[in-house]
Order: C-alpha cells, then sequence, then structure tokens
C-alpha cells in the first residue's frame, strides 16, 4: 500500500516535471502523546486528546486565519444578514467523507440538529443556544436560522463537528459515547481513521480526496506513551516526531540537536482573584496597591522560566481584541504603600496594617497539584509581607478547593487559572449575572462592564465588538477584579526532518494536513 | 481435598461481598468527583453538572449506588466505565492479555534469578558471594520503580541505544514480528522482577539453610554421595516446597498488573489502566478492577493451600 503510494507520487512527480520536483509531502508523523482518547465523536469529547485525535479526522465549515479572522473552510463562503439574524452558508461541492460519500447541506443540518438535541448531551450544546431552525434550500446551502442575534456564534462553526448523516443515524443518538462510531469515526477530514488500540495507538492515514489538495503525512499516528517523561524520551530517541514539552522541560528540550522546539502562547491566563465583597478588597485602591506590590515580570522569569507573557488581561496580547492602552500595574511599592495609606490601612506595631481595629491579614488559597500555581501563591505570601499584608496560604485539593472555597467564597484571593477561547465575549469572567459571569468568582460587579459585554453578545461586527472589549478593559484595569499574571505558552517538540511546521499564537499548530517527513 | 476447595470456595462468597461494600465506601468517599472528568471544572455551569451526575446514576444516595452494582454483577454485568463509555469487562479483557505476558515474563524471570542465587547464597551463607546477592537484591527491592524504570530507559534506549523506549511493538513493523516483541519486553521485565526478586531469593535462602540442617541431608552426605547430588536431589526437592507456594501469592499480581511499571513503559495492561481510573475518579473501573483482584487474591491463597498438600505429603485438608 505505502510502496503503491509512493510510487504512484514518484511517477505524479516525474509527469509533473521538474516544477513540482521538489518533495512536499510523505512520511509518518508519529506524535507521542501521554493519554488516550475517550470517544471520537467530534461534539460528544471534552477531553483534549480525543478532539487533538477529531480535529485531523473531521473539518469544519469555517476556520481561523493566522492573524485570527474567520474564512470559509469546507464551506465555500458564508453571509451574515444585515438584521444578524440570518446566516448562509454555501458548501464546496468537492467534500467527501471518508466512506466515499460526498458531504451535502443535509449532513451539515443534521450534524448541527444532533448538537443542539438535549437528549444527545453535547457539552457543545449552549454555543448554538441562539439557533432556531437550520434549513436546506438546496443540496449545497444551509441556513441557520437565529432567535436573536449572536456576536460570537461564527467562531463556534470553527470546530469541525460536520458527520456523516447516513453513519450516525443508524446509532441511538443518546448512545453516541458508546456507538462503533465512536471507535472508529467517519469524517470529512484530511486523515481518515485507520486503528485504534487501546492504551496504545490511533492510527490515521493521508485521505486521498481531502478538498484541499495533497495532504502531507502518508500516516499521522498518536503514540500513547504511558507518561510525559517516556514521551519525551521517545521524541529525543527518534521513536516519535511530536511530542508536548511541559514548561519545567522546554530549556532542555530545546539544547536537544534533532529537535524544534516551537512555542506558543495560548487562550489562557492565570491570576490572582480578589474578593472584590470581602471586607480586604471592596475598595478598589487596595486591589491596585496588590497589582502594584506583585512583580508579575519576576513571577513569569522565575517560576515560568520565562514559558509565557506577563499576563495584563484576560485577552492574550496578539488577541485582536486586546487593548494595549489599558492601565498597566509595574512592580512599584511605593505606589502601593501610597494606595494602602490612602484608603486608611495604617501600618501597625508589628508591621502589619491596621484600620478599625482590622488587622491586614487574608487568606489565600490555591488548588494542589499545580505546582506553578503553589509557588506563585508562596511569592505573593511574602512580596506582601512587604507592603504590610499578612496572608495565611492554604493549598487544597482540587474538589475541596472548587466546591468549599472557590464556589462560595470563602476566600480573600485565591491563585486560578481560565481558558478564555478566542472570542471578544469574556463575560463570563466580569459579568455580575451569575449565568452569563459564571466564572466571576470574586463577584465583581460593575453595571458600565456587565452594559459592556452584552452589547459584544448582541453585536456582529467583529471590528465594533473590539471597540467594546477595549473600553471594557479599560474600566477593568482600573478596577482590578483580577491581578492578571501570566499568559502561559505552550511548547511542542518536533524532530527537525518534520518541515512546514507553522504555530501561530492563540491558534498552535496551524497546518499539520500541509506538514511532512523530509 | 475436594470437600476442603468446596469449604473454601464457600467462603469466599462472604469475603468477596465484604471486601466490595469496604472498597465501594473507599472509593466513593474519597476526595474528588467523578463529573470533573467530563468538563472543564474552570468554565462549568450547577445544570450541566447536575444533567451529567444523572446519566453516570450520581445522583443516587450511595446505598442505593451499592445495590444496583450488585445487582447488576449478579447478572454478570459489571457495568459501563464512566471514562471510556464502553463495558468495564471489556476494558478490562482487553489489556488482560498484555498484562499476562509480561507478568509471566517477570515471574519467570525473577525465580530463574531467585532461585539459583538463593540456594548458593545458603550454600555459602556468610561469604562474599551471599553479601553480594543480598545486596543487589536489596538494592533492586528499594529501588523505586518509577525512577529505576526511566534510568534503565535513559541508559539501554538513549544512550546505548540497544533497545525501543516503551510500548509493545515498533510501529515501523507490519504484522508480528518475534524479536520485535521480545526487544520491547527486556526493560519493563527487568524491572518489574527486580523488584519481586529479593523477597523470593530470601525465601529460598531461608528454606535451603534449614533443610540442609536435617539429618537426612547429613547422612546423605555420609553415605559420600557427592555435594551435587546430596544438594541438587534430596535438599533442594524439600526447600522448594515453600517457594512453590509463592507461586500462589504471585496469581493476583499477573492479573493485578504492574500500575507503575506499566506506566512507565507505555504498556497496554491492566495496571496501567486501574491508575487511570483512579485518577479520573471512573468508580465502576476501578470497581471491576478490584473484584478482579481480589478473587484472584482468593483464588490464589486457596491455590497456595492446594499445592502445599500436593507437594508436601505430611499435609492433609479435610
Amino acid at each position: 500500500m505505502k510502496r503503491s503510494l509512493l510510487l504512484a507520487l514518484a511517477l505524479l512527480t516525474l509527469m509533473a516535471g521538474p516544477a513540482v520536483a521538489q518533495k512536499k509531502s510523505g512520511g509518518d508523523l508519529l506524535y507521542a502523546t501521554f493519554s488516550d482518547p475517550l470517544y471520537l465523536v467530534p461534539f460528544i469529547n471534552a477531553d483534549s486528546a480525543s478532539s487533538d485525535v477529531c480535529a485531523l479526522i473531521f473539518s469544519a465549515l469555517l476556520k481561523y486565519s493566522p492573524t485570527l479572522e474567520i474564512v470559509p473552510n469546507v464551506a465555500r463562503s458564508f453571509e451574515v444578514s444585515k438584521d444578524g439574524l440570518t446566516i448562509t452558508f454555501k458548501l464546496r461541492d468537492d467534500v467527501f467523507f471518508h466512506n466515499g460519500q460526498k458531504m451535502t447541506s443535509e449532513d451539515v443540518k443534521f450534524s448541527y440538529d444532533l448538537i443542539r438535541d438535549p437528549a444527545v448531551n453535547s457539552p457543545r450544546r449552549m454555543d448554538y443556544e441562539a439557533v432556531k431552525e437550520i434549513t436546506t434550500p438546496d443540496q449545497f446551502t444551509v441556513v441557520f436560522n437565529l432567535s436573536k442575534v449572536d456576536g460570537v456564534i461564527l467562531s463556534y462553526f470553527t470546530a469541525g463537528y460536520i458527520v456523516p448523516k447516513s453513519e450516525i443515524s443508524k446509532y441511538d443518538k443518546t448512545k453516541l459515547k458508546e456507538s462503533e462510531f465512536a471507535r472508529k469515526p467517519i469524517g470529512n477530514g484530511p486523515f481518515k481513521f485507520v486503528e485504534w488500540l487501546t492504551n496504545q495507538n490511533v492510527k490515521l492515514e493521508r485521505f486521498d480526496k481531502y478538498w484541499d489538495g495533497l495532504v502531507g503525512f502518508d500516516r499521522y499516528i498518536f503514540v500513547n506513551s504511558g507518561s510525559s517523561a517516556t514521551a519525551m524520551v521517545k521524541a529525543e530517541k527518534g521513536e516519535a516526531n511530536r511530542v508536548f514539552v511541559p514548561e519545567s522541560d522546554v530549556a532542555r528540550m530545546s539544547a536537544i540537536p534533532g529537535l524544534n522546539v516551537q512555542r506558543y502562547v495560548g487562550p489562557v491566563f492565570d491570576c490572582v482573584v480578589w474578593n472584590t465583597k470581602g471586607v480586604f478588597y471592596s475598595d478598589k485602591r487596595v486591589r491596585q496597591a496588590m497589582s502594584y506590590a506583585i512583580n508579575t515580570q519576576q513571577i513569569v522569569s522565575g517560576i515560568y522560566k520565562g514559558n509565557g507573557r506577563v499576563g495584563v488581561s484576560s485577552f492574550v496580547p496578539t488577541s485582536p481584541y486586546y487593548n494595549p492602552n489599558a492601565k498597566r500595574y509595574a512592580y512599584d511599592l511605593a505606589k502601593a504603600k501610597a494606595l494602602l495609606d490612602e484608603a486608611g490601612w495604617r501600618v501597625g506595631k508589628d508591621g502589619i496594617r491596621v484600620k478599625d481595629g482590622q488587622r491586614f491579614k487574608i487568606f489565600m488559597i490555591t488548588n494542589k497539584g499545580n505546582i506553578m500555581r503553589e509557588k506563585i501563591l508562596q511569592y505573593v505570601q511574602s512580596a506582601l509581607k512587604l507592603v504590610g499584608v499578612e496572608v495565611e496560604a492554604q493549598i487544597l485539593e482540587w474538589n475541596t478547593f472548587l466546591t468549599k472555597y472557590v464556589e462560595v467564597g470563602k476566600f480573600d484571593g485565591y491563585v486560578g487559572g481560565f481558558s478564555t477561547g478566542l472570542t471578544a465575549n469574556h463575560a463570563a469572567f466580569y459579568h455580575s449575572d451569575v449565568n452569563k459571569g459564571f466564572l466571576n468568582r470574586g463577584r465583581y460587579s460593575n453595571a458600565e462592564v456587565d452594559a459592556l459585554f452584552d452589547k459584544i453578545k448582541e453585536t456582529i461586527d467583529l471590528k465594533e465588538q473590539a471597540r467594546l472589549a477595549w473600553k471594557a478593559q479599560e474600566i477593568i484595569s482600573e478596577e482590578v477584579p483580577y491581578t492578571f499574571i501570566i499568559n502561559r505558552t505552550q511548547a511542542f517538540a518536533y524532530a527537525k526532518n518534520v518541515r512546514d511546521v507553522k504555530s501561530y499564537d492563540l491558534l498552535g499548530w496551524f497546518n499539520p494536513e500541509k506538514s511532512f517527513v523530509e | 481435598m475436594w470437600s476442603f476447595i468446596l469449604r473454601r470456595l464457600i467462603q469466599a462468597i462472604p469475603l468477596l461481598f465484604i471486601i466490595t461494600i469496604i472498597s465501594f465506601l473507599i472509593i466513593n468517599l474519597a476526595p474528588g468527583d467523578p463529573v470533573y472528568m467530563f468538563v472543564n471544572p474552570d468554565q462549568v455551569s450547577q445544570q450541566d453538572l447536575a444533567l451529567i451526575r444523572l446519566q453516570l446514576g450520581l445522583d443516587k444516595p450511595l446505598p442505593l449506588r451499592y445495590a444496583i452494582w450488585l445487582g447488576n454483577i449478579m447478572r454478570g454485568d459489571l457495568g459501563n466505565s464512566f471514562y471510556y463509555a464502553r463495558p468495564v469487562s471489556r476494558v478490562l479483557m482487553e489489556a488482560l492479555p498484555n498484562t499476562l505476558i509480561l507478568a509471566l515474563c517477570a515471574t519467570i524471570f525473577s525465580f530463574a534469578i531467585a532461585i539459583p542465587a538463593g540456594i548458593i547464597s545458603a550454600m555459602r551463607r556468610n561469604t562474599a558471594f551471599d553479601y553480594a546477592f543480598s545486596t543487589v537484591s536489596f538494592i533492586g527491592v528499594s529501588l523505586p520503580s518509577f525512577w529505576f524504570g526511566l534510568l534503565m530507559i535513559l541508559v539501554f534506549s538513549l544512550r546505548l541505544d540497544w533497545l525501543p523506549t516503551s510500548g509493545m511493538y515498533s510501529l515501523s513493523v507490519q504484522g508480528y514480528d518475534f524479536w520485535d516483541r521480545v526487544r520491547h519486553l527486556v526493560l519493563p521485565t527487568l524491572v518489574l522482577g527486580m523488584g519481586t526478586m529479593a523477597s523470593k531469593m530470601r525465601y529460598m535462602r531461608s528454606a535451603m539453610l534449614e533443610v540442609i540442617r536435617q539429618d537426612y541431608v547429613r547422612t546423605a552426605k555420609a553415605k559420600g554421595l557427592a555435594s551435587r547430588v546430596v544438594i541438587g536431589k534430596h535438599a533442594l526437592r524439600n526447600a522448594l516446597l515453600p517457594v512453590i507456594t509463592l507461586l500462589g501469592f504471585i496469581v493476583p499480581s499477573l492479573v493485578g498488573g504492574a500500575a507503575i511499571v506499566e506506566t512507565i513503559f507505555g504498556w497496554p495492561g491492566i495496571g496501567r489502566i486501574a491508575v487511570q481510573a483512579a485518577f479520573t475518579r471512573d468508580y465502576p473501573l476501578m470497581m471491576g478492577n478490584l473484584l478482579l483482584s481480589s478473587t484472584m487474591v482468593i483464588l490464589g491463597s486457596l491455590l497456595a493451600d492446594v499445592l502445599y498438600a500436593v507437594a508436601d505429603p505430611r499435609i492433609r485438608y479435610d
């Protein structure tokens, strides 16, 4: 099989003449992982191992460009009506599923109806809450009718959830997880599924009828090596040519001659969340003082060994919604002290500040197991001592941390991390309505910020969304509900002979279907 | 003998029952919540959590959940794994052959070294040879296998490039290649075998020491038999008796898998599944795994008793 493919390729090259003599495809990508996928139904899984595999087997209607614009993918074009209530996708007519069937509007409608069906219980269901009805005027046109304007819904169409109706309709839709499809998926993406041996490997193979020209690798194999350490050794030895590199190993892996370590900023931020309804942090001057007293630059270079960008917003600096003019808090102890004095917290006899008989002794927590967060907490404890704030720090088991402390507001501050997605909608972190601001654990509330995020959700124009997000960041940076610490980078090592690997901030490995092994 | 076996098997039923109650309680009362394996705990709403709980059957009170689980077990159904969304029995049966291969090789390897080493140590006790063997075997049992395993990979795979790092076979190999499989087995077998070698060796050594002090050994020597015959034929046969019974205790480890070694070497066995199940709070899978190992412990100790009687005519069960 492989030989005949190579032969065909050689013939093709000969026929095409010297213009394409340069080899642009071939080879096996061996990705050393350390956890197995769960079920390969793209809109049901939520774990990263499964979605990594699905991302290669399934292709979406739209995709992000390297500059984070939303552009057509298996849709040839898309159009949003003026009132924002109708989204029309014109599909490509040359997209095939791996079983040979042509992808039509029926498959698209079927797939999105499934996601929206409560009986299927897709974790993605609420993303399409605004969709009222999906119609298919012809074989290659799909129309989404919305019940209300949704400013961020387009971004959800960049995830590949289109499944073949003829295959999926064979199964009980409430039990797709357990279906045969979940172990043997059939998609429309650049790679087709070959085999999955539990806890060993998942093998994919180039799909020759992929609409977007020739796919690079002959095979794409996920090799489950059990542990991160073994996975890295595999890449080091050349038994694998792609591996995830944790922050602690970036320096070491970068020094290995045969490897090319690529880093990119993820859509994530780590921060200290202040309890804005508590005794200490209801005053914004006190929160500002904290941001001045915590040296984020030092945390990034010391604790994270430079594997990240100094955090200044919940938006990552490369995001179009990030406001570079928002207020920053460079490390400044004098300002921190002045602000605390101004807020009425005077330094007491033992060096700890006091106000109305109350000592400035705060309760801070983080979750056990995340060493970086534990170190940040220790750092903050010593940093705040310098401005006369005593920190009682506790590291708690995850479940206890979340349900007994964070969710019930039993903290003055906690070290945590969030992932943000790529849209302008950050209401989850700031909105005072618990349903919209479901991650706003510091119970921050500001009517103007609420209104701005509500407006973003109702605005179709992305430029206008950016303007609103900028405005929101101006207020947020002044009010400091969070002290932003870092936007972490992710790193992957590739063997040097894996060519044309392109990684972009927020998107990661951008062109897995166009890379090849030289 | 048969009535003894039957009696022991009947006794095993309430024992298993108690084991399942205790383990069910421990597993369910341990901190951690399986629903967080299905969602990003940083960003999930309470409604979604409730829905997942309902789907997993975690909304019911603990005693009811145990009753349901027990009822299903009676019908031969171990339930579905939360994590894999597949029947527990299938998840376990897929991994069992791999675990058996590794455990058998490690057992054979450790016996093959431990028995001769134990005999020689006993014969030449308190010599440099005896101390050397004891030292090596104690180092073997004391080394944490996650460290020792990684060290072996670094030395034999990375530096010397003699053996593959992990997995059961090379991906470049098409079909079944016996020597490729053997090459992948060497390091995990070595690491797993080393851990259990010391106790077997000490067992063999003390059994041998006891036997060679017996009168009949002295008689055999006095008859002028060659030392090789005295040891190899007369003493060894009796000294092996207690060691044979060790086989009974090895049975559970054969099916239980070696959690750490399997994880380090990417070996797709039961031990690794057990680790994952614990990390992901996969209650049905943990219970299935526990039921399998505790059954094997009971059967193994029964086997040990039976072997004892078979090997030693002085022991009779009625």
